[in-house]
């Protein structure tokens, strides 16, 4: 028959430590939640690029027609309206450390999934649409002498990847996203809940 | 920054121990173990500036790590540890020498009580003064030690009661 202080011995004197290192644990808190600023910043140098290269075609390629300056100056406004979202976006986002702040870096999830709504809500055809408008202007000299096949092969892909990230892409993005910024917003909150 | 990270480790360094035993105690499993420790510590990082000193850090620590691992055990509805512990020892078996054995035997043990109970019986394990167990535990110190008595019997019986089989 064991008493209790035998109990005690045991527990004492187990060898079973935890294996998690303190640096691990700092590791894991300063990488707070990067992942959503990293993929935006990627939006955003991606967009960047192609304002460059655009901006570039623009200032440096001499066209016949008016309408193919036209589609390039539609595109590029189409895509700066989106660059300026997109670091919006990120600045709400980076505004506040998490592993510092909680509560505020909380408030700036919910501002910034307002905001990606708006993004991939309206905003989204508006862009959409302005594409399709700059790039037709744009394809109407450039394609003009390519034979007929070519031509049509050209709006049958872009009409195609269009359809593709509005009905498919799109969606698939949108739920990704939200499902974890509605799991870092339900935990945050569950851990202010605990500190009040 | 750099203050924080030096108090940060010298907090994890003198706590990590037990309330990675405490974790183990509530799961009995070394990966939840470690995931709860983990979190316990993030919380602890998250939260460290709202710490007023108003209790002991340990208390803070104990009280987080509790609530962490009640919403693990709760929200997550996790498979009963009765059902869970006599398979892990039973797969374990060989790892264990016979010091291990008591150990694992007393985590077998800890696992049949009930939620709260075991939550008590590890920080009594760990020696903390009853003072601060009745603040974690948020029950009356009078009342506590009438708990913690009765916890110790049921403790004791269990252990002796699978020794002999």
């Amino acid at each position: 028959m064991k008493n209790f202080d035998h109990l005690l011995s045991v527990w004492q004197e187990q060898p079973k430590l935890p294996k998690l290192s303190v640096d691990d644990v700092l590791k894991q808190v300063k990488k707070g939640i990067n992942k959503l600023g990293i993929r935006v910043l990627w939006s955003i140098i991606s967009i960047s690029v192609a304002i460059a290269t655009t901006a570039g075609l623009t200032l440096f390629a001499v066209f016949e027609k008016r309408l193919s300056y036209i589609g390039l100056f539609v595109l590029l406004i189409g895509m700066i309206v989106y660059l300026v979202l997109q670091i919006g976006d990120y600045r709400t986002i980076a505004r506040h450390d998490l592993t510092l702040n909680p509560g505020a870096y909380l408030n700036s999830l919910k501002e910034y999934q307002k905001r990606r709504a708006y993004l991939y809500g309206r905003f989204y055809y508006a862009f959409v649409l302005m594409i399709c408008v700059g790039i037709s202007l744009y394809t109407v000299e450039v394609l003009n002498n390519k034979p007929f096949i070519f031509r049509v092969i050209y709006y049958a892909v872009c009409t195609a990847y269009i359809l593709f990230c509005t009905f498919y892409l799109k969606d698939k993005l949108i739920q990704r996203e939200e499902k974890r910024v509605s799991y870092l917003i339900e935990r945050l909150e569950r851990l202010e809940e605990q500190f009040e | 920054m750099a203050d924080k990270d030096a108090a940060f480790r010298q907090i994890f360094e003198s706590n990590s121990k037990k309330i990675y035993r405490l974790c183990y105690g509530y799961t009995g499993d070394e990966d939840a173990a470690h995931d709860l420790l983990q979190e316990t510590f993030v919380k602890v990082w998250q939260n460290l500036d709202k710490f007023r000193n108003t209790a002991m850090i340990s208390t803070w620590i104990y009280r987080i790590a509790v609530n962490t691992c009640l919403t693990y055990l709760r929200s997550e509805k996790r498979q009963a540890k009765e059902e869970l512990t006599p398979q892990l020892a039973e797969t374990r078996r060989e790892e264990y020498s016979e010091k291990n054995e008591q150990v694992a035997l007393l985590y077998k043990c800890i696992a049949r009580l009930e939620e709260s109970e075991r939550i008590i019986i590890t920080m009594v394990l760990d020696e903390l003064p009853y003072p601060e167990i009745a603040e974690i535990s948020g029950i009356s110190e009078g009342n506590l030690r009438v708990k913690i008595h009765r916890i110790k019997q049921r403790l004791t019986d269990l252990y002796n009661q699978y020794e002999k089989l």
